[in-house]
């Protein structure tokens, strides 16, 4: 069916391939998250909280008495 | 108040985006699990015999009701990231939740470590068997792309990590559902299942088999539970979350049975014990190259959706551990573009990474396994913690699960079995791991507790418990 | 008991976090090699054959397993196994498993060598209840510390009282 791929050439040339995407999506995440971090600040990025959804947010008069 | 203010300004408050459906929870839960019933389940086999396997695997699933009708009853409650974390944080205390938190990230990174492992031989035996040179393909680039490729995915956005979950489990679910209508109709395949010829009415270990193959029959279903953590996520939780979590049991179940039934019909179960990929290897059994090559596929899919499931999970764990202090603050943050936890996916790509490379498949998985033992074994704290705390009338619950201290003890019970059969796969291996949690446990409180706030943990609008 | 103080945690330095974060990367670690190293290798199938089997020791340091049907399974020093009167009949296979194992393309010295081997179920009854209760005491530990935690938590944040 894929007889093309029958000597060890291809599979080089795919494995290298591999490699390389890996590290370029690696590689971009990193250079991301670097740049997030430097345009925000840490007070922001950490800004989430637990339990802020539907539920909470209806009783949140409560939560905060 | 959690959405980026227009016009450019900066946000006051980024917390993770509520995008999600049934579909994504049925995907997160099923995409997980569903690999183990085509590789591991089978080495429960291996321990009590083809029949020793199924029984095995009905006492687990109840087991694992057990868990999932606890679970339902607390997080229709308690709809955070985290889960059983942010649960164990609610009712039974900070170390707890700790070490539930630890149970969760390491039973996640470590089922993620084995599903890419296998996806980089898998990729190798097809290699091979197109003719490439044996020995000549290395596994490790395709592991690394597994993993680079499914964190980026995770990175950018959870509506597309699990819509793309989505597609990839129905795939490899069909896949099952496909093979088992070939075998049991004669469709494309001539090839009858013997379930009888094959010896499969006899139990080659006796009763003591069946106890030993409780250890691998939690691969049927390890990971269902998982399904908790995208509570934050999900639009209108109280009723995505029970729908998608029990549209999942009942997949699983399904799954389980048809696997279990074209398996020990079609190899000899010495075999089928020790096959790498058992449903792979009685697709070719059928002599059906179209089956041979969706049962390829359906097994790689579901070891990505795996990885891709391990990945959210882990990762929702890690950042809720980070929210609360309990592991550096850093790992709390969420991306103010793409609103996922991306410090905490960038954090485990090494160690999941890491642990596909080498050669540890073993630890690995016992390590998964006890981590998992070790969350079920605190649920029934849980609920009695709970129940007590605020009786039934005092806080409004979404589901309330039935016959109460029923389910509880049952799941002891049946946990102390596990721990049991775990013992009598790895005995010794068993207590170096439960090592690493004490000095964790240890570690947390003497030198880690004292960065947490205290009263800020306990989030949920709930009345003060009862006796405190 | 005193009105509940707020706590005010320190704030944990870049380094710190650093630090605390490779401490649990290095633990985890350990944690799997550590059972490697001491070589605390779980259950391992033993040699078995269909039947009543004889086991005897040969001089030359090998081992020889006998069943009453005359299948001989020999593991000489260097772990080399040789079978002698293998028939699928004496392996305890019927027709149907024999072409099963066929079509899988293994042959009759392939089968061989996974069916003969077996767990050995037996277990010391004092490392078992020893583990149990190891399990058992971290479980009470957890719940124990966690709920003296939990006192303080509930104090200060719904106050003294009440």
């Amino acid at each position: 069916m894929l007889d093309f791929l029958q000597f060890r050439g291809p599979w080089d040339v795919i494995q290298a391939g591999a490699w390389l995407v890996s590290l370029l999506l690696l590689g971009w995440m990193l250079w991301d998250a670097i740049r997030v971090s430097q345009q925000y600040g840490e007070d922001v990025l950490t800004s989430s909280q637990e339990g802020v959804d539907e539920l909470a947010m209806q009783q949140d008069g409560q939560r905060k008495s | 108040m959690s959405d980026i203010t227009a016009g450019g300004a900066k946000p006051s408050s980024i917390n993770l985006a509520k995008v999600l459906g049934p579909i994504h929870v049925w995907a997160l839960g099923v995409g997980i699990v569903l690999v183990g019933e085509f590789m591991g389940w089978n080495l429960s086999v291996e321990k009590g015999g083809a029949l020793g396997s199924i029984i095995a695997c009905w006492i687990v699933g109840l087991l694992y009701t057990c868990v999932a009708m606890i679970d339902s009853e607390v997080t229709s409650t308690v709809a955070a990231a985290g889960g059983q974390y942010t649960q164990a944080k609610h009712t039974t205390g900070p170390l707890m939740a700790f070490n539930v938190g630890l149970y969760l990230v390491l039973a996640y990174t470590m089922l993620e470590a084995a599903d890419v492992f296998v996806f980089g031989d898998l990729v190798r035996i097809a290699a091979e068997g197109l003719g490439a040179e044996p020995g000549s393909v290395d596994a490790r680039p395709f592991v690394l792309l597994a993993v680079a490729v499914l964190a980026w995915l995770n990175y950018r956005g959870v509506f597309m990590a699990l819509s793309i979950n989505f597609l990839i489990t129905a795939v490899a679910f069909a896949s099952i559902v496909v093979l088992f209508v070939a075998y049991q109709f004669g469709v494309g395949t001539a090839e009858p299942l013997h379930h009888q010829e094959l010896g499969m009415g006899g139990l080659p270990y006796g009763w003591m088999g069946v106890l030993a193959a409780f250890q691998f029959a939690i691969w049927y279903y390890l990971g269902i539970e998982g399904t908790c953590q995208a509570a934050e996520e999900v639009r209108s939780c109280g009723r995505s979350l029970p729908l998608g979590t029990m549209t999942g049991m009942i997949t699983l179940l399904i799954a389980a049975a048809l696997t279990w039934y074209v398996c020990a019909g079609s190899l000899p179960w010495e075999y089928l014990g020790t096959a790498l990929a058992p449903l792979y290897d009685t697709s070719r059994m059928s002599g059906s190259t179209f089956l041979v090559v969706l049962l390829w596929i359906g097994t790689v899919f579901s070891a990505l959706a795996s990885a891709n499931g391990c990945i959210n999970d882990a990762s929702r764990a890690w950042f809720s551990m980070g929210r609360d202090r309990y592991l550096p603050q850093f790992f709390a943050a969420v991306h103010p573009r793409y609103r996922t936890p991306y410090r905490a996916i960038i954090f485990l790509i090494p160690i999941a990474a890491s642990f596909g490379f080498l050669q540890l498949l073993g630890p690995v998985i016992t390590f998964s396994i006890l981590s998992g033992l070790l969350g079920y074994t605190f649920m029934p704290i849980n609920m009695f913690r709970f129940r007590s705390k605020w009786p039934l009338e005092t806080i409004k619950r979404g589901y309330v699960h039935p016959f109460h201290p029923i389910p509880s003890l049952v799941l002891v019970t049946l946990c102390a079995a596990t721990f049991v059969a775990v013992y009598l796969g790895f005995g010794t291996q068993l207590l170096a791991m439960m090592v690493f949690y004490v000095v964790a446990s240890v570690w947390f409180v003497f030198f880690r507790y004292k960065y947490v706030r205290r009263g800020d943990q306990f989030t949920m609008a709930w009345p003060r418990p009862r006796g405190y | 008991m005193a009105v509940a103080k707020q706590y005010q945690p320190p704030v944990q330095s870049g380094i710190g976090q650093a630090f605390d974060a490779v401490f649990i990367l290095v633990l985890t670690f350990l944690a799997l090699w550590i059972p490697l190293e001491l070589n605390l290798a779980g259950a391992e199938k033993g040699d078995w054959l269909p039947g009543t089997v004889t086991v005897a020791q040969a001089e030359d340091g090998s081992t020889v397993l006998t069943n009453e049907a005359g299948l001989v399974k020999r593991i000489d020093a260097e772990g080399t196994i040789t079978f002698e009167n293998l028939t699928w009949e004496a392996l305890g296979q019927n027709a149907v498993m024999q072409a099963q194992w066929e079509k899988l393309g293994l042959g009759l010295e392939d089968a061989a060598t996974s069916i003969t081997l077996r767990y050995d179920y037996s277990f010391s009854w004092g490392g078992l209840l020893a583990t149990l209760a190891a399990i058992l005491a971290y479980f009470v530990f957890l719940v124990f510390q966690s709920n003296k935690e939990y006192r303080e938590v509930i104090a200060e944040k719904f106050g003294n009282g009440a």
